[in-house]
């Protein structure tokens, strides 16, 4: 997996006085290789090579991570400053949300209510930062999405609340033919065991982990918004997106098995932007299921 | 016109016959068929022509000028023979053109040489492969990501019951378990060198193209001996100052796994413009999983190995210093390309 990682943006998270040439040298020797560095008007870009057995490094955070555990080794002091967000409750049941989650296809559920966002384009140090990662900024939500997934390596999804009839959702395996149209207008016959979210009407509003429905779609219009941000069993992930050869970037994520702790790093950072850029109140608690067990360490000598 | 035209024509083969020498034939040449021409002058009188004829006349031109042609060179080369009365037998003959082998096979033969003198033995596997021996017995199961980094063609036919589909190897690798079947105990000392197949065609990809790939098990083998092995082959393949390095990669089928590098050979190491940093990327390699020995029926237990695969067009590339803008001019059969080696 290639990824672009902004040297400006890496040094939010690593404290350290290595010049981009030697953090391209050393990562080279050790872990990510750096395939080039390109100049641009956000100051120098590496491009990185990251093996896909490392999905926890393709992002920004990650290399940050990497880098802070490598240059060390060289004698060149790093350190990794750590993603900060704010307080959040999590709570296995909210009032904004009724949801009914297959725990074998979704390892960590979280969902959290965000009123009266009032869309428009981001703030241009936003958009810069995304021209430099290669992605094409559209307005405030769309882009805090991107924003995050490139940072972290956590895909977000935004619905649109007032379109998920009743406030209910089911994340099940699909049927054979069932039939979903994704946000980009194109039509699908799914080819079953999808992981698919059905709203209180019965209707099909998102194809989890790959692209979120139509008829789900954040809009000019939208108000509240609903932010979504989970980790999905990789094997039906990467069984639909091959056999529908839709390899959207969350799905190139998430059939690699991304980390559930990912998750609440991911919301939090989701909420405070959603604050920061869109003016939305979020409410206080965020909805989380999971199946992960924390294991305690244990002494084995 | 038609009757023009076969007057013409006979006029024309009469003279001919008659000629005597070939100065003769080339007047006559210029008469009926040069610019200014008999038969130039009638096929520019066709567009005065009626449109349903047009066709006919043309094409009973174009048959009498063939026929003149040939007459006229028949006729030289009669006249030739004839004139000729002692022919010079020791002079030496025009020399069939004779081809010569390819750069790659070349290539193959160089790498082949460098790994036989260190007991290698060098095996061929099929082309046309099951998906098990690409993939499955790689520890690649169906629906693995990993897979991506290959971009396979599949062939349409029947499944094997249990080696699974049909495909074109994209890599050598598929021989690593085939070597340890066909072996069955180790010592194993091979090296593949193969077609492979990727669906993949630019300036630095050809669809078919050759990798080499090295094999060793034994007992209490090393990440020493391969780094042994490699530092042999650099400075046997591209020269004695060379020298390699290993950087840590991810393969399933190795673990630990690495990309070797080898020091540029204009700078040696120090950096240049041409290597960036000293180092040039040569290919992959790894110990081997214990996964793939179990596949395989060796016990992993006992034996450990290592592996590596490169691609042959590369090294040659890195070794001759050649700069070809695009790699797919190796297989265009371009004469004007080939014999300049």
């Amino acid at each position: 997996m290639n990824i672009l990682i902004p040297d400006k943006w890496l040094r939010e998270f690593l404290k350290t006085l290595a010049s981009p040439a030697q953090i391209s040298e050393y990562l080279s020797l050790c872990g990510p290789a750096v395939e080039r560095i390109n100049e641009t008007s956000y100051g120098p870009v590496y491009y990185f090579e990251v093996t896909t057995n490392r999905v926890d490094s393709v992002s920004i955070y990650g290399v940050a991570r990497e880098a802070a555990a490598i240059l060390p080794r060289f004698g060149i002091k790093a350190r990794l400053h750590s993603v900060k967000v704010g307080e959040f409750k999590f709570s296995q049941k909210v009032k904004y949300l009724k949801a009914i989650v297959d725990k074998k296809l979704c390892s960590r559920f979280t969902a959290a209510l965000i009123k009266n966002v009032i869309i428009k384009p981001s703030p241009k140090q936003i958009q810069d930062k995304l021209t430099a990662v290669g992605v094409r900024a559209i307005n405030n939500v769309v882009d805090i999405s991107n924003y995050v997934m490139h940072e972290l390596g956590q895909p977000v999804h935004t619905f649109d609340y007032d379109k998920i009839k009743g406030a209910k959702m089911i994340l099940r395996e699909s049927e054979k033919g069932e039939k979903i149209t994704t946000l980009d207008g194109k039509t699908y016959l799914l080819p079953g065991e999808d992981i698919v979210i059905e709203d209180g009407q019965k209707r099909l509003i998102d194809l989890a982990g790959i692209m979120g429905g139509e008829n789900s779609a954040v809009d000019s219009n939208t108000k509240n918004v609903l932010l979504f941000v989970q980790t999905y069993n990789p094997l039906n992930i990467r069984r639909t997106s091959m056999s529908l050869a839709k390899r959207s970037e969350a799905a190139v994520l998430f059939e690699k098995d991304l980390d559930p702790e990912l998750v609440s790093v991911g919301i939090g950072r989701t909420i405070d932007l959603f604050v920061k850029l869109t003016g939305g109140v979020p409410e206080k608690e965020i909805l989380d299921f999971t199946t992960l067990k924390r294991l305690q360490p244990q002494l084995i000598s | 016109m038609r009757e023009e035209i076969l007057n013409i024509k006979n006029e024309a083969l009469a003279q001919i016959m008659d000629a005597k020498d070939s100065r003769d034939l080339d007047s006559l040449r210029v008469t009926y068929l040069g610019r200014n021409g008999k038969i130039n002058s009638l096929t520019k009188s066709i567009k005065n022509l009626p449109k349903d004829e047009k066709v006919s006349v043309g094409i009973l031109i174009n048959e009498t000028k063939t026929t003149l042609l040939d007459l006229i060179a028949e006729q030289k080369n009669k006249i030739q023979q004839t004139v000729r009365k002692w022919f010079d037998t020791s002079i030496p003959a025009i020399k069939a053109k004779i081809g010569h082998l390819h750069l790659v096979t070349y290539a193959i033969e160089e790498i082949s040489d460098v790994f036989t003198k260190i007991g290698f033995v060098k095996v061929r596997y099929p082309e046309v492969e099951w998906d098990w021996f690409a993939f499955g017995s790689l520890n690649m199961p169906k629906d693995h990501p990993a897979r991506d980094e290959w971009e396979t063609f599949f062939i349409d036919s029947k499944p094997h019951p249990s080696y699974g589909q049909m495909i074109l190897t994209p890599h050598t690798s598929s021989g690593q378990v085939r070597e340890m079947m066909r072996v069955k105990t180790p010592p194993i000392r091979m090296i593949n060198i193969a077609k492979c197949y990727r669906r993949q065609s630019d300036v630095s990809h050809v669809p078919m193209f050759h990798q080499f790939e090295g094999l060793v098990i034994d007992k209490d083998i090393s990440i020493v001996n391969l780094k042994g092995t490699l530092d042999y082959f650099a400075k046997n393949f591209f020269g004695r100052q060379r020298q390699t390095r290993l950087r840590p990669f991810h393969f399933q089928f190795t673990e630990p796994s690495f990309e070797v590098d080898i020091t540029c050979g204009v700078c040696l190491g120090k950096g240049c413009k041409l290597c960036k940093a000293g180092w040039l990327e040569l290919g992959g390699a790894g110990m081997i999983h214990p996964t793939v020995l179990k596949n395989g029926g060796v016990d992993p237990t006992k034996y450990t190995g290592f592996a590596f695969g490169w691609g042959v067009e590369r090294v040659l590339m890195m070794k001759s210093g050649l700069k070809i803008p695009d790699l797919r001019l190796l297989y265009s059969s371009d004469l004007r390309f080939l014999t300049q080696f």
